[in-house]
């Protein structure tokens, strides 16, 4: 039978296979594409909670939404990775790209710039914790280019599951 | 009733929504430093009827120009924008807002005959119905939906009662400012989709066994086929205060029998025991954020259907609650007993949901003067509740005064 979890748990397969034919790059390219597209359909937007000058989400709704820790843990057993070389992508990293929680992230932070520059602003992608590992990852450079110091947005990773930055604010 | 109370609480509340209503035309739910300083376009659209019924029709325009100028892209309003316009959301799809756009547009119609704006308008309002048709199902010809009034899916997601008479109703307020600024060919589909919905509401939406409208007909996926088959496919039969919608957005009469027995029920099984005032659905339910208790809004709601049938001694009872329950003239969203919202306070800390945001509800609950009487006021002032009162004082008034 096709089970509640198949769609989201398709999802992540599909992002392995893209993965493991085009390598980290296309995927890259091709979740920041659906993101803009769906923002496209959603409108101008502004996301999270305000704390300080920055805003937060205390949930990151999509990795909630594919289940993913508990999927990929589930493909893991089966053989199933990686998914996309993070450490490679972050080489190429600037201030306006997403802080790599997972490859999630790029698709979402994709999301939020579109809806933010319909909404006439900028958005910078802080940090966010590790959707595998819950451990902190940054943007060094969106915290530099904002103004911001890396102890301060690690303290809003206490409760906060991603941190980000609006222009204007 | 205390009438010179009555007459206070009315211009306290024509006071409060012009002092809420931002320059660019958007209606706060509750004011800034409170705990809803955004435009719900379901709380701005009831606003908007408030402030036509106190005949603030410059606001009133104003307001509906802001909120059509942030429809989405695809035609649906959201749950919340901030006074920008610009999408605030955090939950899902809540098609009734849409609809009660639609109707809100409608009155401000019929009222100004103001057909320059509607025809200004129309790629909006046109938009918004077909959004709404996009979610209809032709099995049973209802509209689906995620969240309803209470944005609460566990009871509401599915086919609701309250977003289907809202969606309907402003569908067929559509249909008459189409006719009204020749488009009348353009809304002939409309209103025979909108005329399926109404006869769906008022056949599958009704119980003839429990002689009341019914709240919902769970179906998790609109595009189940048969629905049958859905994962949801229940009913919640449960009273609700929303059951009385097909009668408040002018699907039926309040004459007719259906509503009366429905809304009979909802008196005898909603009204509270302890602080009266009308309850929004059972204590069961168990989300009653800031203590399971009565809700002026509601309790608003249905001074309209005791005075469309001529029941003054019930409309003096609901509407005189209102008065009562007024601090310095201002209405909360509900009240709590104290006991109830310690039974609240405690569940949700006990299992770990008392999320920051109701953390500070209960500190503005604690601060609150009447705690110290015993009572816990949840966000005061609540625009809606200001709304319906302006409403129904007015129809009270014209009726009995």
């Amino acid at each position: 039978m096709i089970k509640e979890e198949t769609p989201a748990l398709s999802f992540i397969v599909g992002m392995i296979e893209l993965h493991n034919l085009f390598g980290s790059e296309s995927l890259y390219e091709w979740v920041k594409k659906i993101g803009e597209r769906i923002a496209e359909v959603e409108g101008k937007g502004i996301e999270g909670k305000k704390i300080n000058d920055v805003h937060y989400l205390p949930i990151c709704p999509l990795a909630a939404s594919y289940h993913f820790a508990s999927n990929y843990e589930v493909l893991s057993k089966s053989g199933e990775t990686p998914y996309a070389n993070l450490e490679e992508l972050q080489k190429e990293q600037t201030a306006e790209d997403a802080a790599l929680g997972s490859i999630l992230c790029v698709m979402h932070h994709a999301y939020r710039k579109k809806r933010a520059e319909l909404a006439d602003k900028r958005i910078f992608h802080l940090a966010a914790r590790s959707h595998l590992t819950n451990e902190p990852v940054f943007n060094e450079k969106a915290i530099e280019r904002c103004g911001k110091r890396k102890e301060e947005i690690e303290k809003i990773l206490d409760f906060g599951a991603c941190i980000f930055n609006y222009e204007p604010d | 009733m205390n009438l010179i109370e009555a007459r206070k609480l009315y211009a306290r509340s024509v006071e409060l929504l012009k002092e809420n209503q931002h320059p660019k035309g958007g209606f706060y739910a509750s004011p800034p430093g409170t705990r809803y300083p955004y435009v719900y376009p379901r709380d701005h659209s009831v606003i908007v009827l408030g402030a036509l019924s106190a005949d603030l029709i410059k606001e009133a325009k104003l307001g509906l120009q802001f909120i059509l100028e942030a429809q989405k892209p695809n035609g649906e309003f959201s749950q919340r924008y901030d006074v920008e316009g610009v999408d605030r959301s955090y939950k899902e799809l809540q098609i009734d807002s849409t609809g009660l756009v639609l109707f809100a547009v409608g009155k401000y119609h019929e009222r100004t005959g103001d057909d320059a704006f509607v025809a200004d308008y129309w790629d909006k309002i046109e938009k918004s119905v077909n959004f709404i048709l996009h979610n209809k199902n032709d099995e049973i010809d209802l509209i689906h939906t995620i969240n309803s009034i209470h944005e609460y899916p566990a009871y509401e997601h599915g086919f609701e009662i309250y977003a289907n008479s809202a969606c309907c109703a402003g569908i067929l307020r559509a249909v008459k400012m189409g006719k009204s600024v020749g488009k009348g060919r353009e809304v002939a589909e409309w209103e025979k989709e909108a005329k399926k919905v109404r006869e769906s509401i008022l056949t599958r939406l009704w119980s003839a066994f429990l002689r009341s409208f019914i709240k919902t007909i769970r179906i998790k996926s609109n595009d189940s086929k048969p629905l049958g088959y859905d994962p949801f496919s229940s009913v919640v039969t449960d009273p609700d205060a929303s059951e009385y919608a097909p009668a408040y957005f002018e699907l039926i009469k309040d004459s007719d029998w259906r509503v009366i027995s429905t809304v009979k029920r909802l008196d005898e099984e909603l009204w509270d025991a302890n602080l009266g005032g009308l309850n929004r659905y059972p204590e069961y339910w168990d989300r009653n954020n800031g203590g399971y208790g009565p809700w002026p809004h509601f309790t608003a709601q249905l001074v309209r259907h005791f005075v469309n049938t001529e029941d003054r001694d019930m409309a003096e009872k609901y509407l005189g609650w209102c008065v009562e329950i007024a601090h310095n003239h201002e209405l909360p969203e509900h009240i709590s007993t104290l006991m109830n919202f310690f039974i609240w306070e405690e569940n949700y800390k006990r299992v770990g949901i008392l999320r920051d945001d109701k953390v500070r509800l209960v500190e503005q609950i604690k601060k609150h003067e009447k705690w110290e009487e015993g009572l816990a006021y949840s966000v005061v002032p609540l625009l809606w509740p200001h709304a319906e009162y302006i409403c129904r004082y007015n129809e009270y008034e014209r009726k009995y005064l």
